[in-house]
């Protein structure tokens, strides 16, 4: 899966609504709530353990490909 | 055309010329005419193609017959990858015309590629197709559950099936129960709006963020034929909301109220290794700030209290001395359990809920994040909060009075291994070695419930003689025939058997559990008594003791001597029918079974037996008014009321207190308030006793008027009549309720000639 496919299934949102540019203010569901949801959901996905730091970092659809970037894990 | 193609390999059929597939494509490229392609090259044509460029490729297989696309070997793989890259590519639209294709012409294309096409299908408001799509997929299977159940629920909503897309939540809660899934879960069911009639009220009070343990809860509430109202206590105010009277937890009225506290949040010195008398400290302004918050609850609220166990998530700094020191932590943790578990038994209806066992069962290493409670102050992982959910049910359940009685159960691959009508009392598997110990696991589970005052019954198709044997003789069964308070061993459809079991025993259709290893016979159940719990063992039989001792249907807030004498009374049951076919005329009957009948006022020993009877008994019971110990205990003591208690003994048996009425004293008036009888000893004409002594009573206080209510519930169909059967008058019925009067002055109740009354007006 892609991050977006990830991020679509975590935010039960279409993935295409979601651009590097889409910020987390733009999407209801991506509360604190959400995005311990998103980061719970990525480090199942990808494998890795997200540092807090990191996770407080990931903003953005972008933020949170660029912090996976990172770690290797996507191209 | 010619000139586009060169020839080389690999070798064509017949006449056919050999192509390269990039000739294909400047043959393409071109703009040929597609039908001008033989048939095994447009395959090639098609699978190259749709790699480079999909949308051309979609383009040819439109433009080509069906009767040429049917001769492509492997047509239904060529078209799904197709499908795949459209995907890829953002044209689900074109996706689908290639999918309408191949399902005209019968072509099979993966799972995967239907359910994603579905989802497209779903979200354009094609839902025709998109029910196919599904129903393809669900036949030919594939990876993507989860989608596929997303397209499916969308489907079922879209098309506004409320209670087919609820069922399909429930199978996407049960395929991943995620913090993220169970969060949307728990919207669209609010969307969806309510699906049962009968409403829990839970409220979390914590001082560390527990909210999605509402999803969950929800979600294991609906599942249980329960629609959650969860109140979530803002964070950290847990002295707040149970000390101020007005708070929201009390306005919100919970019927079971949950009560969490980190261990750290209120002992932050614990980072710093306390020593011994520090930890005393510690352990003693917990207790006492625990003793406090139960105390100011039960004040003002009638809910149970579950205070959860403390649980300590870190290792120690003692390092592998700390059980040895006597300031070791891990020690000290117990033992405030301990100490906390002593504690609330000194308050009514406050119980410590086990979360380390909780914990235990998924490792903290899954129940606990440090990660997650910096982010957000939570301190359990979706896991562990789907287990606590799961063991709050476990209270929930005989708060709402749904705990079961009784179990029933098959006999051949469910009991034991092997069928018995062909192996033999011999040769069945029962046993100390695998296979046969799984099940001897098993039975010891069961024989540990009906401990517990739960009764066990047989259904099962099979000839008597030759299961007869097993239940007297086999040297490895742990249940034995004695075990069973009812037996149905024939070769009748289970519905009829199982309704016949519910009449036998006495008990509602809806306090059985139905367990058989076989899913036709269960679904049989699930569809023709629906009113029975039907579950759903684990196929593979070494899993049946963790299943069985999973159920959260078999709770009782308290254990009374009448629950571990039942499965004794309920065998007495049994001979009494036995008899009662025997007998020529009920009379007869009734006077060979000894009744002696024992009825007087209740005393505060008696309140919790009566608060049990009141929260579970559901036919004999005129209002159904489910009081709990606290009111119970308020009109024992009160001038105004009375509280009549009954005890009934017959030649086979104590059955003990089985009756209560409550009186309202209204000056010449007494209002039979609340009336109810086990469904033990219902048919015994117990009632024309009591009734008979209540007059008198009434009588000597003199008393112008008995009143009596009827409430109609779903279940006590069965004393709709009884005041009627007594002598009352219906004064007035409104709504169903009824409210009969009977002059105590002309009243000549006398107490059947088969009862004898023992120890008037005494202690029961």
């Amino acid at each position: 899966m892609t991050v977006e496919e990830v991020m679509g299934k975590v935010f039960k949102m279409d993935r295409r609504m979601l651009t590097d540019q889409t910020e987390r203010a733009a999407i209801e569901q991506w509360d604190s709530m959400g995005h311990l949801q998103l980061i719970t959901e990525l480090e199942e996905h990808f494998g890795v353990k997200i540092a807090i730091g990191d996770a407080m970092e990931m903003g953005s659809v972008g933020k949170v490909k660029e912090v996976l970037r990172r770690y290797g894990v996507i191209g | 055309m010619s000139g586009l193609i060169r020839e080389t390999a690999p070798q064509p059929a017949s006449d056919v010329k050999p192509y390269t597939l990039t000739s294909l494509g400047e043959m393409l490229a071109a703009k040929c005419d597609a039908k001008d392609i033989q048939p095994w090259l447009v395959g090639q044509t098609i699978e190259w193609l749709s790699k480079q460029d999909p949308e051309q490729a979609a383009l040819l297989i439109l433009g080509t017959p069906q009767a040429m696309l049917a001769l492509i070997p492997e047509g239904g793989g060529l078209l799904g990858r197709l499908c795949r890259h459209l995907l890829k590519h953002d044209r689900a639209d074109i996706a689908q015309q290639v999918w309408e294709i191949a399902q005209a012409m019968g072509l099979v294309i993966e799972g995967d590629v239907s359910i994603e096409l579905a989802g497209e299908m779903v979200r354009t408001g094609n839902y025709a197709a998109a029910r196919t799509a599904l129903e393809q997929a669900q036949r030919i299977g594939g990876t993507l559950i989860q989608q596929g159940l997303l397209a499916r629920y969308e489907l079922e909503k879209g098309t506004g099936h409320a209670k087919a897309a609820h069922e399909i939540l429930d199978q996407i809660a049960e395929s991943e129960p995620s913090l993220s899934t169970m969060a949307y879960v728990y919207r669209e069911r609010k969307q969806l709006g309510s699906r049962h009639a009968q409403t829990a009220r839970i409220a979390l009070v914590s001082s560390y963020v527990l909210d999605p343990l509402a999803h969950y809860l929800d979600d294991q509430c609906q599942r249980a034929g329960l629609e959650a109202e969860l109140y979530i206590a803002p964070f950290n105010q847990y002295v707040q909301e149970i000390f101020n009277e007005h708070s929201r937890l009390y306005t919100f009225n919970p019927e079971v109220t949950l009560l969490s506290i980190w261990l750290e949040d209120i002992a932050p010195a614990l980072a710093d290794a306390p020593s011994q008398v520090e930890l005393e400290k510690i352990a003693e302004h917990i207790l006492s700030q625990i003793d406090t918050l139960a105390a100011q609850f039960q004040r003002r609220s009638q809910a149970p209290l579950l205070i959860t166990e403390f649980v300590f998530m870190h290792r120690s700094p003692h390092g592998i001395l700390d059980n040895r020191l006597p300031h070791g932590l891990f020690p000290w943790v117990d033992q405030l359990n301990r100490r906390l578990a002593e504690l609330v038994l000194r308050h009514e209806r406050t119980y410590v809920l086990p979360l380390r066992q909780v914990v235990e069962r998924i490792g903290v290493e899954q129940a606990y994040s440090q990660k997650l409670f910096y982010l957000a102050r939570m301190g359990l992982s979706g896991k562990a909060m789907a287990e606590l959910a799961r063991s709050v049910m476990r209270y929930l359940k005989p708060v709402k009075g749904m705990t079961k009685k009784c179990v029933v159960l098959d006999l051949d691959g469910t009991l034991w291994g092997g069928i018995v009508g062909e192996l033999g009392a011999e040769g069945i598997y029962l046993g100390p070695t695998v296979p046969g110990e799984e099940y001897v696991a098993f039975q010891r589970a069961l024989l540990n419930l009906t401990r517990r005052g739960i009764l066990l019954a047989i259904c099962s198709k099979n000839n008597v003689e030759d299961v007869l044997p097993v239940l007297r003789a086999h040297p490895h069964m742990v249940l034995k025939e004695e075990h069973f308070a009812a037996m149905r061993v024939n070769w009748k459809n289970k519905a009829e058997n199982i309704r016949e079991i519910a009449e036998e025993l006495n008990i509602g259709m809806d306090a059985l559990v139905f367990i058989d290893d076989n899913p036709n016979e269960r679904e049989l159940v699930r569809q023709m008594l629906p009113q029975v719990l039907t579950v759903t063992p684990p196929t593979d039989p070494s899993l049946y003791r963790d299943f069985v001792e999973s159920l959260t249907d078999f709770e009782q807030l308290t254990i009374t001597e009448e629950d571990t004498k039942r499965v004794v009374q309920y065998q007495a049951i049994s001979k009494r029918q036995a008899m009662k076919n025997a007998a020529d005329s009920i009379e007869e009957y009734l006077a060979s079974l000894s009744l002696r009948v024992e009825i007087g006022l209740a005393g505060l020993e008696h309140v919790e037996r009566i608060a049990q009877m009141c929260g579970k008994t559901n036919q004999f019971n005129l209002t159904t008014r489910r009081y709990q110990a606290a009111d119970i205990e308020r009109c024992v003591q009160s001038r105004d009321h009375a509280v009549y208690v009954l005890r009934v003994r017959d030649r086979f048996v104590d059955h003990g207190l089985v009756g209560v009425a409550l009186i309202v004293k209204e000056g010449a008036n007494w209002r039979i308030d609340e009336w109810l009888m086990s469904c033990r000893v219902m048919g015994l004409t117990i009632e024309q006793a009591f009734m008979t002594y209540l007059v008198r009573d009434a009588r000597m206080n003199v008393v112008n008027w008995l009143l009596g209510e009827y409430v109609p519930t779903k279940k006590n169909m069965p004393v709709k009549d009884l005041y009627r059967g007594l002598g009352f008058d219906l004064v007035v019925e409104e709504q169903g309720r009824q409210v009969w009067s009977l002059d105590v002055g002309r009243a000549a109740h006398t107490v059947p000639p088969w009862i004898t009354m023992v120890d008037d007006g005494g202690g029961v």
